[in-house]
């Protein structure tokens, strides 16, 4: 993997950011970066991935008389970011004329720094060999059945290297290094089809991590029985139909606070600035208030989601967001109560009551140098309640369990989900029964969280990775984390009726 | 700047510096002009210059791939080094290996890039914008513009290349409670009707308030065909390719030649009908054939890359993904034969039912019956007499593609290059289908 020189590019940036200043821009900034990934697996028996990737690229985002502009390239030489940059301004003066309203570009600090996220081992110093080696042993085991029709075992890494300028003469200078391993499986027999993964769905679990992360997974211990779950499910019982207790995983909930919690208290989308994509929100502004001046009644009052951009080993762990403004950790909902947006510079001030003076949650990022920053969801995690896991199904007299990540959908607005899971047992009587194939739930996201009565405790909490979340035109791919230990919802619609 | 010039020198110094016994360098580069807008704020507006360079080497059987986007001498040597030294580190690949494809000649879909035009893309937006703010509505909104560029080029003579050009505007338009979505998508450099999306939406939007609720149960549907899209994207990733057939996880597990869907049902991937959107080669730069993949509801053929063909024992169809590709050979070019009328002739044949402009954050359920959920959205109204009427709330349906392709009643004659939520593009009429699944309804 190729090295790369910070100054050299600072210096390039900061060219930029002069052009940007003398052609009348009230702010610029460039990010200028290299992004290194290496990507592995075995499937079916034989190595299906093995790739490395390395790409170097800048963005110039301009704002002028109220309109922003942005143009990237892939070369970063002197000639090259001054071509881009006029184009950066010629697209902000252009796009002025397509709107009454302007831009307002939060105040912060023009930070300069240097920022790392931690790791014990770096993987590309691992050996591919000995990567090699663990994918295929955890393979072997994984396949070893007639009944399944495809095994597969990966592992990624990416490392981000970045600088930032900007025209406030911010200097920030980032390094983020990303891990993720995991197992899938998929048994078929008699017209029957069912896949289980380990540790997550999606490509397993994904964190700000070093290859610690793959060595603490055990994937070759986990394959057997990640490979026996996946033909039990084959001759397991479908999904009942009705009202009934749900005690979900921590990845699946982890999905289900990233769809009804992360996106709907996105401001921009809020903003509608989404809504000819993936939608807008529900959770309009007036509900910092709610009905009673004590914010929007989201969920129980054991319900506690934090956003916190700063947690060790969080996907969107950084010291400083794409606009340069330093991670922070808030409550998104308290006591069951929505209380904050996640926000940007260009949309802190759009939350009701916020004051000229309204800062930025730093929650916009950029799916490397060529896209523009847009407001992502940043970690954003239910705190642990005190259950033990086994007293919790103990407690539970006619429930479903439901584990791993397999079909989700919500409306626009982020209120009406289903989401179909890999997994799933029946409890009756506080002890686990059968298996069920396809366990489906469906909801309304504030009623759903309201009727969240258990959580477990701090040993069942994960950080768990959501490395695939796409949002914007053209549509960019994030990463965040949500740490989630199961928990439980009462008298929940279970089952779909077709 | 993106040319087919430079990505050929580019190409040419990655095969002379290669080691590898056989060599395969792919060149992917994309020119996108984007604005992103509501009635209020110019949200986005971007130009995007992107390219990346892959080399994949094959040494003593054994195979790697490394990318880059680092163009000069040195990065493109470098990144050819890599791939030769990673590849010295994989274990041999099995027998299934395919060889490099063989040189051919091949036209290009389009000559060239489109043009950059910030102030003509601005201007443009200002034609959709205005209108919604005279009918006191607000809108939100794309403009795009881009070029993809692919070129395939290995160390037995292959040197192919394709630019693949399109257009959109897309508009939602929102007045009270009323909701209104339409959009123009045209391949290569054709006119983009700005003033016809947005006098579609607002009228859409007008039209949807004070909208009433339905209850969930079966009932006949009137998909535009923007809806349709988002069904048949799904055939794509979980239908007609052969890998997925082959292990069980298709519809069309073991049903190649029997009847699968309604006789008025044929589907193709043809990447040489000018309508298409998807490049005229594929990952390994074969030719893409035209493949019957339903004809008449019949399964007749599915899509193959080399090593799934040889599965088969048949030749690639050529829809090879830009190998390595773990999740084999996909359709790109998908079409779904028109029948007659438009959609007011479909809507005219129902007594009682609904109309439904664009499905939003469509998922699979379950594979092998193609089973699909997702909700309506931006102008969903009931059919009553034969007569659009009054608008209704949103809902959710649960669906098997397999059953409601089965009981389709009325194909549209005119088949539209759509795309989705999860991206794709397809050809597509609009269709009436009988005793569709709404499972559970929103709030709005």
């Amino acid at each position: 993997m190729g090295g790369f020189d910070f100054d050299a590019l600072a210096t390039l940036g900061e060219r930029a950011m002069d052009i940007a200043r003398r052609e009348g821009a009230s702010w610029g900034d460039a990010r200028l970066a290299l992004v290194e990934k290496e990507d592995l697996g075995v499937r079916n028996g034989r190595v299906s991935t093995l790739t490395q990737d390395e790409r170097l690229g800048f963005g110039v985002r301009v704002l002028v008389d109220g309109a922003f502009g942005f143009a990237s390239g892939v070369h970063p030489d002197e000639a090259e970011v001054e071509r881009v940059t006029r184009l950066a301004l010629a697209v902000a003066r252009a796009g002025r004329s397509a709107g009454p309203g302007r831009h307002r570009w939060a105040d912060e600090p023009a930070h300069r720094d240097r920022w790392t996220s931690t790791w014990l081992i770096d993987p590309f110093t691992v050996p591919v060999e000995k990567k090699l080696a663990l994918l295929s042993e955890a393979e072997a085991i994984l396949g070893q059945h007639a009944e399944i029709t495809s095994s597969q075992v990966g592992m990624s890494f990416l490392r981000e290297s970045q600088v930032f300028v900007s025209t406030a003469g911010a200097r920030i200078d980032q390094i983020i290094l990303r891990s993720g391993a995991g197992l899938t499986c998929t048994a078929h027999r008699d017209g029957e089809t069912q896949s289980r993964s380990y540790p997550a769905a999606l490509g397993g679990l994904h964190m700000a991590s070093g290859y610690e992360l793959v060595e603490s997974l055990d994937l070759v211990g986990a394959a057997e029985r990640t490979r026996e779950e996946a033909r039990e499910l084959l001759t397991a019982a479908a999904c009942p139909i009705g009202k009934h207790d749900v005690i979900l995983s921590g990845d699946q909930l982890a999905l289900q606070i990233h769809e009804s919690v992360g996106h709907p208290t996105e401001l921009d989308r809020v903003q509608g600035w989404e809504e000819n994509f993936a939608g807008s929100s529900f959770v309009d502004t007036g509900k910092l208030d709610g009905d009673d001046g004590r914010g929007f009644r989201y969920g129980s009052d054991i319900v506690q989601l934090v956003a916190d951009g700063t947690v060790p080993g969080g996907l969107a762990t950084v010291g400083y967001d794409d606009d340069g403004v330093r991670s922070q950790r808030w409550h998104i909902v308290k006591d069951g109560r929505f209380t904050g947006y996640l926000t940007s510079r260009d949309t802190a001030h759009f939350a009701e009551g916020a004051d000229a003076d309204a800062t930025s949650r730093g929650c916009s990022r950029a799916q490397g140098p060529s896209h523009v920053p847009i407001v992502r969801i940043t970690n954003l995690s239910l705190q642990p309640g005190v259950w033990a896991f086994d007293d919790l199904i103990a407690d539970t007299d006619d429930g479903i369990y439901m584990d791993g990540v397999k079909c989700w959908s919500i409306d626009q607005q982020r209120l009406n989900f289903q989401f179909t899971c890999e997994y799933g047992w029946e409890i009756k009587g506080g002890k686990r029964g059968r298996a069920i194939k396809n366990p489906t739930y469906q909801g309304i996201t504030p009623a759903f969280w309201g009727s969240c009565d258990a959580i477990c405790d701090p040993e069942h909490w994960v950080l768990w990775g959501v490395p695939n979340c796409g949002k914007g035109q053209p549509m960019q791919v994030a990463e965040m984390s949500h740490g989630a230990a199961p928990a439980r919802f009462r008298g929940v619609d279970v089952g779909v009726r077709t | 700047m993106l040319d087919v010039h430079a990505a050929r020198q580019w190409a040419q110094v990655c095969l002379a510096s290669s080691s590898a016994d056989e060599t395969e360098v792919v060149v992917e580069g994309l020119l996108q002009e984007v604005n992103r807008f509501t009635t209020e704020h110019p949200v986005q507006n971007v130009v995007r210059n992107d390219v990346a360079v892959s080399v994949r080497a094959r040494i003593e059987g054994r195979e790697a791939k490394a990318v880059t986007g680092v163009l000069d001498e040195s990065g493109l040597g470098r990144v050819t080094e890599r791939a030769c030294a990673l590849a010295r580190q994989a274990p041999r690949l099995d027998d299934e290996a395919p060889a490099l494809t063989a040189p051919h000649d091949l036209e290009p879909r389009h000559d060239d890039p489109l043009d950059v035009d910030p102030q003509r893309t601005s201007d443009r937006v200002a034609a959709m914008t205005e209108p919604c703010r005279e009918a006191g509505c607000r809108a939100a909104g794309i403009h795009e513009t881009a070029s993809h560029l692919r070129l395939v080029a290995n160390s037995a003579g292959l040197v192919v290349h394709d630019w693949v050009n399109h257009g959109e505007v897309s508009l939602s338009v929102f007045r009270d409670d009323g909701a209104g979505w339409a959009n123009h998508l045209v391949p290569g450099a054709g006119e983009l009707d700005v003033e016809g999306v947005a006098a579609r939406a607002v009228s859409k939007a007008l039209a949807s308030r004070k909208a009433d609720a339905l209850d969930p149960g079966h009932v006949t549907v009137v998909l535009e065909p923007s809806a349709v899209a988002s069904l048949l994207l799904f055939t794509a990733a979980s239908g007609f390719g052969a890998q997925q057939v082959q292990e069980g996880a298709s519809f069309l597990s073991g049903k190649l030649g029997e009847p699968v869907l309604g006789d008025n049902v044929t589907i193709v991937d043809d990447a040489f009908d000018p309508r298409t959107l998807g490049h005229r080669f594929d990952g390994v730069g074969a030719r893409r054939e035209r493949v019957t993949l339903i004809e008449s509801g019949v399964a007749r053929s599915l899509v193959h890359d080399e090593r799934t063909a040889r599965r088969a024992g048949c030749a690639s169809t050529g829809h090879a993904r830009p190998q390595p590709a773990p999740g084999g050979p996909v359709p790109s070019n998908l079409i779904l034969e028109s029948g007659e009328g438009d959609v007011g002739a479909l809507v005219a044949g129902v007594d009682r039912g609904v109309l439904v402009t664009e499905f939003h954050y469509t998922n699979i359920v379950e594979p092998t019956a193609l089973t699909l959920t997702g909700m309506t959205r931006y102008g969903t109204f009931a059919i009553e007499n034969g007569q659009v009427g009054r608008p209704l709330r949103n809902m959710r349906f649960t669906q098997s593609l397999v059953e409601a392709f089965r009981n389709i009643s009325g194909v549209g004659g005119e088949a539209l290059l759509c795309s989705a939520l999860f991206g794709g593009y397809v050809v597509v009429p609009a269709l009436r289908i009988d005793g569709f699944s709404f499972s559970s309804a929103t709030e709005f």
